[in-house]
């Protein structure tokens, strides 16, 4: 599926604070990717949470030396 | 990555668009007071529309109404400047500065007709040399004394008009990663293959970046190679200045680079500096001096050979309007998804009716920015380098700014092996 189309069809909708509707209250969820997760650097612009959603298929630990 | 819906909301700065209506709450620098030497009047494009700027014959004070006169529409550009207003060319209604009718010759005496019709009229002031203009809604707010544009040294502006929205070159502002790659690896390439040296200060690595929201702007903060947290680029830092402006400085350079969105794919783009090394003697100057810089040779391909000419090349390259829709940040990247959320948190501001962030109410003398001092600590090197490898080397003053530093230093170390 083409990144564009997985992003319309993966960025948040909600905010996760307060539950707005991001669209709706003037939000925005920037993605980026780091490593093979994709993050959603998200705003609400109704209760203006800021932070970063992210979507990842498996959990890795990147084990400390020891 | 964003959705082809939020990108033009952060990219159409017309009347009436969420971008347009935030961008008109704030002064811009359209124009040289050297343009009005010669005539009094000149017609300017801002956030999509077409202006008429003039200045009074006596009083020298400066006005700025809608280029079409409201009548039959012909440019009030080409109409006679009074000291109380500009009078359209062509039928001679006269429109006072802030857009009122004061006659219309051959209609008869009709207060009710002039009365109901009225031209769009923004404030016009000079300062820095340049012409600032204010198209917003009143009550108008004070136009910023950025300490750029007023302190004491040698004035040096170099502009040019690029193809690109002006949000993709802000964009640039809070991308530190870029000046070890475009301005360093790229650069050094570039060097090899063509024969020269390129600058070694660009070419250090980012051992760690950090950006502040603070209440101009966002604060840029790095790491490089071989530094640590107690130099000024990280512990001063400095400020892309909301919502078109990067202050950067250093070896006794200070400079506002300045992105004015003409409209939609056009942004007008000057590198406004301030020269005043330490223990130099300061020449008077009586205006800065302004020159245009060249970023495409004569085959049309892209001058990279200096520091603003690979940046003008990253800019325009991604086309009129960057298509963030197609995009693919990395972690690299979270300053610029930073600034977008900041976009996007002043738009909802002006919607309800609030000031967004840099607007200054306050009548006041002078605004001090944060800005490093000793950048990528390269000391005295540093401002040969930026002269030459940067923009300035198009300056008709270029050699005077190169001894202006040279002198200063040399005065420096006499005064200090004089101690």
């Amino acid at each position: 599926m083409p990144d564009a189309e997985a992003h319309l069809l993966d960025r948040p909708r909600y905010c996760p604070m307060c539950a707005a509707d991001l669209d709706e209250h003037g939000g925005i969820a920037t993605e980026y990717w780091m490593g093979d997760s994709r993050v959603f650097m998200t705003w609400c612009g109704d209760c203006g949470w800021f932070g970063e959603v992210v979507r990842f298929d498996m959990v890795t630990i990147q084990e400390e030396e020891h | 990555m964003l959705t082809v819906e939020q990108n033009e909301e952060l990219t159409r700065v017309g009347p009436g668009t969420p971008m347009g209506e935030l961008l008109r709450r704030y002064w811009y620098p359209i124009a040289f007071e050297e343009d009005f030497d010669a005539v009094p009047t000149k017609t300017v494009r801002l956030l999509g529309e077409n202006w008429t700027l003039f200045k009074t014959p006596k009083g020298g004070r400066y006005g700025i109404v809608a280029e079409a006169c409201p009548h039959r529409r012909a440019s009030l550009t080409y109409g006679v400047v009074h000291e109380d207003g500009i009078r359209c060319g062509y039928h001679g209604w006269k429109w006072n500065f802030e857009g009122n009718c004061l006659e219309q010759p051959a209609e008869a005496d009709n207060q009710n007709f002039r009365d109901r019709v009225k031209q769009k009229a923004g404030k016009a002031q000079p300062m820095g040399g340049m012409i600032w203009v204010y198209v917003g809604p009143d009550p108008a707010p004070e136009l910023p004394r950025f300490d750029v544009f007023v302190m004491d040294g040698v004035k040096d502006c170099g502009y040019t008009t690029l193809p690109c929205n002006w949000l993709q070159i802000m964009e640039n502002s809070v991308d530190p990663h870029h000046v070890e790659w475009l301005h360093g690896q790229y650069f050094q390439f570039l060097g090899e293959t063509e024969g020269f040296d390129a600058p070694k200060a660009f070419q250090k690595k980012h051992m760690k970046t950090g950006f502040d929201e603070m209440e101009w702007g966002i604060l840029k903060r790095r790491v490089l190679e071989g530094g640590t947290e107690e130099g000024d680029d990280w512990k001063i830092g400095h400020p892309l200045v909301f919502p078109y402006f990067m202050r950067v400085g250093g070896a006794g350079i200070d400079q506002m680079q300045i992105r004015v969105p003409i409209d939609d794919t056009t942004t007008w783009k000057l590198f406004y500096s301030n020269h005043a090394p330490e223990g130099a003697d300061l020449p008077t100057q009586d205006r800065p001096v302004f020159y245009e810089y060249l970023w495409r040779d004569e085959e049309g391909r892209f001058i990279t050979d200096y520091i603003e000419g690979q940046d003008v090349m990253a800019w325009v390259s991604q086309g009129p309007i960057t298509d963030r829709s197609q995009e693919h940040l990395g972690r690299s990247d979270a300053g610029v998804a930073m600034l977008r959320k900041m976009f996007k948190e002043n738009m909802k501001k002006v919607a309800n009716g609030e000031d967004p962030i840099c607007t200054v109410r306050e009548p006041h003398d002078r605004i001090d920015l944060p800005c490093e001092k000793d950048k990528f600590g390269a000391e005295r090197e540093f401002a040969e380098a930026w002269i030459t490898g940067g923009s300035m080397r198009y300056s008709p003053i270029k050699q005077e700014l190169l001894d202006l530093h040279s002198n200063a230093w040399a005065s420096k170390e006499k005064a200090g092996a004089g101690a």
